[in-house]
């Protein structure tokens, strides 16, 4: 605070008080999350080179983008990345179809709404993880073990997210549609639906991160096909530089998911207030 | 950064007997007349605050925008200050930099004759959103006391300040709710008892009554003007109601379009005590207003933007 | 008054019909999985000893809570500094999100790896996993700390610490505890994973070697007791958040009762 003197020269920007370009901006935008990355993998790359931490359990960055690449190259990882995909997606079409309409149905009426919604806050606050052992009696190791178990875990936020927006509609535009004689169903579509769907877009970003979440555990804890039990794999050959290969490969696999979901939220909500001037 | 209890060491205008501090506000004395005929003898008070060649410039290059171009004006104990402007003109801008929150890219602000770094010590500030103003998370009472806590103050001395000002702004038994709980107009008191109970050099104020309805803010420029004369304090009124501007002050300064400069500044010597219904009916009040609307409206034809 | 005492009798009405038809419908049930509720209660008496909570569920709940309390403290110092620099919110991003969006189970094979099966690898799992929703709701708390206000102590000459103390982190407080309730899924989420996958105790564990040996009975009492630990860690979570804000409840609902 000190620091804010007086002054007299034209120079200073009254917001930033810096005096860079916009070309040094623009520059240090991207180069220095960039150079952060950089320095973080240097640092670790001597960590490891240097046994500061015992090599043998932190192999150094080189032989993990070795193993990745030559990882890459085989057909079972890409079965097994397959294999986990897929079930995320048929496990976020049974989520979108059951979560939306069953929220918005919920949402619908306030007594409805009112019953229901502490019960489901505290639902979705029981660690899905727990129904698995059941499920496992009901289906064996396999793609229907994991879809249903996706389904399970990632329900709750998006119909949540659904029952929300659905109160929170506004009656104003109801009552214009009301009085400009819109029928029931296209009121839905276009009323509804339309102020729904910031919450609707919320609501399937967290659901669509659970749900990856899930479809690797299921092959991590009970085998079968898909990444998580790649990852086992490697860790029980021990083969270390494998293993940080693939849980490298899933949290970038992880980051696609949340920047496309997150991606297409901005989208739905350009228009809302929680976005507007939110670009820092 | 400058805290309470040092200012207080400082020779003010306040402890000189010019403008009085609330504690003895409730005693009718000669200060109160002399308050309440500013005008005639504003010219032998010393400066409390004063803008030289105030400039603000956002961006740089093709970009940049000039705000405030060079605004000078000087601000004496005691004296209502009223600023109007055409709307866009950097009236909030010229308060930020006023009370330090945004640094001038040209010129100073001296208070007392000295040139104020950082927030400029001393001084209140009334913001226009009171409701974004007030802490929702603390009571009334506590919101008042807030700025004096950490400041040194004796505790019971601070509970005092605060039940002081407060009932000077006729919320003596609010104390134990929480700001939202109250009206529009209530909240914006609320912010004003905050500031008395500060005891600022100068009261700066930002649009405080442009979101309340016409009558909250009557009532509300009344209780200002009344506060004023029992306190003396300075007070700097930022305010795009041309009205209002004439009302409370004892100066109105009018100002340009961007970049903005002083204008012109008028004397307003209507007389005091004012009230909503004959002062605003004096030949004098209705001249005065037409002058400053003359001015505003001059201004906005030549507006560089329209 | 009758109006407060419909409040909470219509919201409690479903978990109560649910759990009473759970009961009634399963009454007769002659699947092997779904147990009668009535054989499960009886069943989680038996499973639940003080030998057997000494052993499966307390090492559980040490980790549970060692790396929650752990997560809560980084989470919130990370976010807040975070929410007031610009300049590391975005240098730090790539990073951020990239630990973020990680499936938090990828890791518990490398956790495995680096510190060995037992419960300080449950915690510090448990705090990788929880520590994110949290780092990620209090920076943007932080962040959304309203200009005006952070203003208005700034004209008051309220020092930087005091403004950060008393204006920003509580602007910021109901972020902040919408984030440790998120993370209270993630926690229990993590540290039942880690126990099935690396533990040879624990109640993942117990779930776990209870559905392979197939006693559906423990299975069921497993299953019940992660859901209580979850639920009483979320009960803590909602008093904490009710005597921190109360304000907030108050005012949200004064905003929602407005026109």
């Amino acid at each position: 605070m000190s620091t804010r003197a007086v002054v007299s020269t034209a120079s200073a920007d009254p917001r930033t008080g810096g005096m860079r370009s916009g070309a040094v901006r623009r520059w240090s935008r991207w180069a220095e999350p960039a150079l952060v990355v950089l320095a973080l993998a240097a640092c670790w790359q001597a960590v490891s080179v240097l046994d500061v931490l015992p090599r043998e359990d932190f192999p150094p960055v080189t032989a993990i983008l070795q193993a990745l690449v030559s990882d890459l190259q085989t057909s079972e990882l890409w079965a097994a990345v397959g294999a986990s995909m897929e079930a995320w997606v048929l496990g976020m079409l049974v989520v979108v179809s059951i979560g939306v309409p069953v929220g918005m149905l919920l949402g619908a009426s306030s007594i409805s709404y009112r019953m229901s919604y502490l019960t489901l806050e505290f639902v979705r606050t029981i660690p899905g993880i727990a129904a698995l052992p059941i499920l496992l009696f009901i289906y064996g190791i396999g793609q229907d073990l994991t879809v249903s178990f996706v389904v399970l875990a990632a329900l709750w936020p998006l119909l949540i997210q659904a029952m929300y927006g659905m109160r929170d509609v506004d009656p104003v535009a109801i009552e214009t549609a009301k009085v400009y004689g819109v029928g029931h169903i296209r009121r839905v579509l276009l009323v509804d639906l339309p102020s729904c769907l910031p919450y609707l877009s919320t609501g399937l970003r967290l659901s669509g991160t659970f749900a990856l979440i899930f479809a690797i555990a299921t092959s991590l804890i009970v085998g079968g096909e898909g990444l998580g039990a790649e990852m086992a794999r490697a860790a029980v050959v021990g083969d270390r530089p494998l293993l940080y290969a693939r849980v490298l490969l899933t949290g970038l696999i992880g980051l696609v998911v949340a920047l496309g979901l997150t991606t297409l939220e901005r989208r739905t909500l350009r228009w809302h207030v929680s976005q507007r001037g939110a670009q820092s | 950064m400058m805290r309470a209890s040092d200012r207080d060491d400082r020779p003010t205008p306040t402890e000189s007997g010019f403008a009085m501090p609330i504690a003895t506000a409730s005693e009718p004395t000669s200060e109160q007349n002399s308050a309440a005929t500013a005008p005639r003898n504003a010219q032998e008070r010393p400066v409390v605050l004063e803008a030289r060649h105030l400039g603000v410039t956002y961006g740089r290059g093709r970009s940049a925008v000039t705000a405030i171009g060079d605004v000078s004006f000087q601000a004496r104990a005691g004296e209502f200050l009223s600023i109007v402007g055409p709307s866009g003109c950097g009236k909030t801008t010229l308060l930020k930099a006023l009370s330090g929150l945004l640094r001038p890219t040209t010129g100073e602000v001296r208070v007392n004759g000295t040139p104020a770094s950082g927030v400029t010590p001393g001084v209140a500030m009334v913001f226009q959103e009171y409701t974004r103003s007030l802490m929702p998370w603390q009571k009334v009472r506590a919101n008042v006391e807030f700025p004096l806590r950490g400041t040194g103050l004796p505790k019971r001395e601070l509970a005092a300040r605060a039940a002081k000002a407060l009932s000077e702004v006729g919320l003596a038994d609010v104390g134990d709710k929480y700001p939202w709980q109250l009206s529009g107009g209530m909240q914006q008191r609320v912010a004003i008892a905050r500031a008395l109970a500060f005891q600022p050099n100068v009261l700066l104020m930002d649009e405080p009554f442009a979101s309340l309805d016409a009558q909250v803010r009557g009532d509300l420029e009344d209780l200002l003007l009344h506060v004023h004369a029992r306190t003396g304090m300075t007070i700097i009124l930022v305010t795009h109601d041309i009205d209002e501007s004439v009302y409370l002050g004892d100066r109105v300064i009018a100002l340009s379009h961007r970049p903005t400069r002083v204008r012109t500044t008028i004397d307003v010597d209507l007389p005091r005590p004012r009230d909503q219904i004959h002062t605003k009916a004096l030949g004098g009040f209705i001249d005065l207003r037409t002058r400053v609307l003359e001015l505003i409206v001059a201004e906005r034809s030549v507006d560089p933007d329209s | 008054m009758i109006k407060k005492l419909i409040g909470p009798a219509t919201s409690l009405a479903a978990p109560v019909t649910l759990v009473a038809a759970w009961w009634i419908l399963s009454a007769g049930s002659t699947s092997p999985y779904f147990l009668p509720l009535s054989d499960i209660v009886d069943g989680f008496q038996q499973t639940w000893t003080t030998e057997r909570m000494e052993d499966d569920l307390l090492p559980t709940v040490r980790a549970l809570g060692v790396g929650f309390a752990v997560a809560v403290v980084t989470g919130i110092a990370t976010g807040v500094a975070l929410g007031l620099s610009a300049r590391a919110r975005r240098d730090l991003r790539p990073i951020t999100e990239f630990l973020r969006s990680m499936p938090v189970v990828a890791l518990v094979p490398i956790g495995l790896v680096v510190l060995g099966p037992g419960q300080r690898m449950e915690a510090a799992l448990v705090a990788f996993a929880a520590t994110w929703p949290i780092l990620v709701s209090t920076s943007d708390g932080v962040r959304a700390a309203d200009r005006v206000m952070i203003d208005t102590a700034r004209v008051y000459g309220v020092s930087a610490r005091r403004r950060l103390l008393r204006v920003t982190i509580p602007a910021a407080m109901p972020q902040v505890m919408a984030g440790v309730r998120i993370a209270v899924a993630a926690a229990v989420g993590t540290v039942i994973v880690a126990n099935m996958l690396a533990s040879s105790s624990g109640l993942g564990y117990l779930v776990i070697s209870a559905q392979q040996s197939f006693d559906i009975q423990e299975t069921w009492s497993g299953l019940l007791m992660i859901g209580l630990v979850g639920s009483v860690l979320t009960c803590t979570v909602v008093l904490a958040e009710r005597v921190l804000l109360g304000w907030h409840r108050q005012y949200r609902s004064l905003e929602r009762t407005a026109p």
